[in-house]
């Protein structure tokens, strides 16, 4: 039974941190300035807790999709005898975080407001 | 921190080739994945292939894989347009006029045939020499026994080709415009400023042509 609950949560997690997992990603490149996929799932493991682990296979295909819309620029560097790609947020990227984190912020908002939640929300 | 062996490399590179991975650039980051998170947790390595093939399946991979292109295709037409409009923006834009200047000088001085000769030619030849590359690149390297193509050679192809499409417009402009009375090189230096704006597209595309090429094809075949 507690079993069934935790796997349950943590699908409702899954789904919850896919809605949201391009804000988390443009949060991240902003404050940490560059990073790489790796990187950015073991930063979410550390901000967390270990509570939310990124999915790596749907984590590539948003990094590529915001590359293709111009909100991320790449720089691929040899790294220990290999290639890391680099992400990083362009001109039109940091305004596009500012957008969603000010959507997620209002979102939150509401939900508070709907749900009755205790939240405390700050920027 | 701890480093992946010879032995483990090859593994690695041999585990990935086996996924229904075509670019190059998709095969650098999930290597880059794979390896770094051996390298940063205390798990074997054999453990660590098989929790992230959880995450990266078969099916997984191939759908990545599958819409790598169409982005790429779309990041690179967002890096030529940003690229292009750079030009025309502060502080390039002084020496974009810098060079239009120092091209409406050498066309007063020089003759075309010898402005044609010594710069256009060799850049044009230097240009199709970069598009071969692209191919031998992609033909010459095995990783883990299989060959990788790039995404971002096939979605600049036609960009790489470019130079080549100005110079052959530049050929047949004077057939075209039915001035055909007049030789080629009387026909530009009565329109001079045409042959400019043709030159300027003309190093425009070689330039950023060039610019993608280094950072963005030749980086993934690094070994």
């Amino acid at each position: 039974m507690h079993k069934e609950i935790l796997y349950n949560c943590s699908m409702a997690n899954q789904q919850l941190i896919k809605g949201s997992l391009s804000t988390i990603v443009l949060h991240l490149l902003q404050s940490s300035g560059e990073m790489y996929g790796y990187e950015i799932t073991q930063k979410v493991k550390q901000l967390t807790a270990d509570e939310i682990k990124l999915t790596e296979g749907a984590l590539y295909p948003t990094l590529h999709k915001l590359e293709a819309e111009g909100t991320l620029t790449t720089e691929s560097r040899k790294v220990d005898g290999r290639v890391r790609k680099y992400y990083r947020l362009t001109e039109d990227g940091k305004k596009a975080t500012a957008d969603k984190m000010e959507e997620l912020e209002a979102f939150l908002l509401n939900m508070q407001r709907v749900l009755g939640l205790n939240l405390k929300i700050s920027s | 921190m701890r480093t992946l062996s010879r032995e483990q490399k090859e593994q690695l590179a041999n585990h990935l080739a086996k996924k229904p991975i075509e670019y190059i650039e998709l095969y650098n980051e999930l290597y880059d994945h794979y390896a770094s998170s051996y390298e940063n947790g205390n798990k074997q390595f054999e453990e660590v292939l098989r929790e992230l093939d959880q995450h990266f399946d078969y099916q997984k991979v191939k759908t990545i894989n599958a819409n790598l292109l169409k982005k790429t295709k779309k990041s690179v037409n967002e890096i030529y347009w940003k690229e292009f409009k750079n030009f025309w923006r502060w502080p390039q834009i002084v020496s974009t006029l810098g060079f239009l200047l120092f091209g409406l000088i050498i066309l007063e001085f020089l003759p075309i045939k010898v402005v044609m000769w010594s710069v256009i030619i060799p850049l044009l030849i230097f240009n199709v020499i970069l598009t071969f590359y692209g191919l031998i690149l992609k033909h010459r390297h095995k990783f883990g026994n299989k060959k990788f193509d790039s995404a971002h050679y096939q979605a600049t192809q036609h960009y790489l080709n470019l130079p080549t499409s100005i110079f052959n417009l530049s050929i047949f402009l004077p057939i075209m415009t039915l001035q055909s009375s007049l030789s080629r090189i009387q026909f530009y230096e009565k329109y001079s400023v045409l042959l400019l704006l043709l030159m300027m597209t003309f190093f425009t595309a070689a330039y950023i042509g060039f610019k993608v090429f280094r950072t963005k094809i030749k980086m993934q075949y690094l070994r």
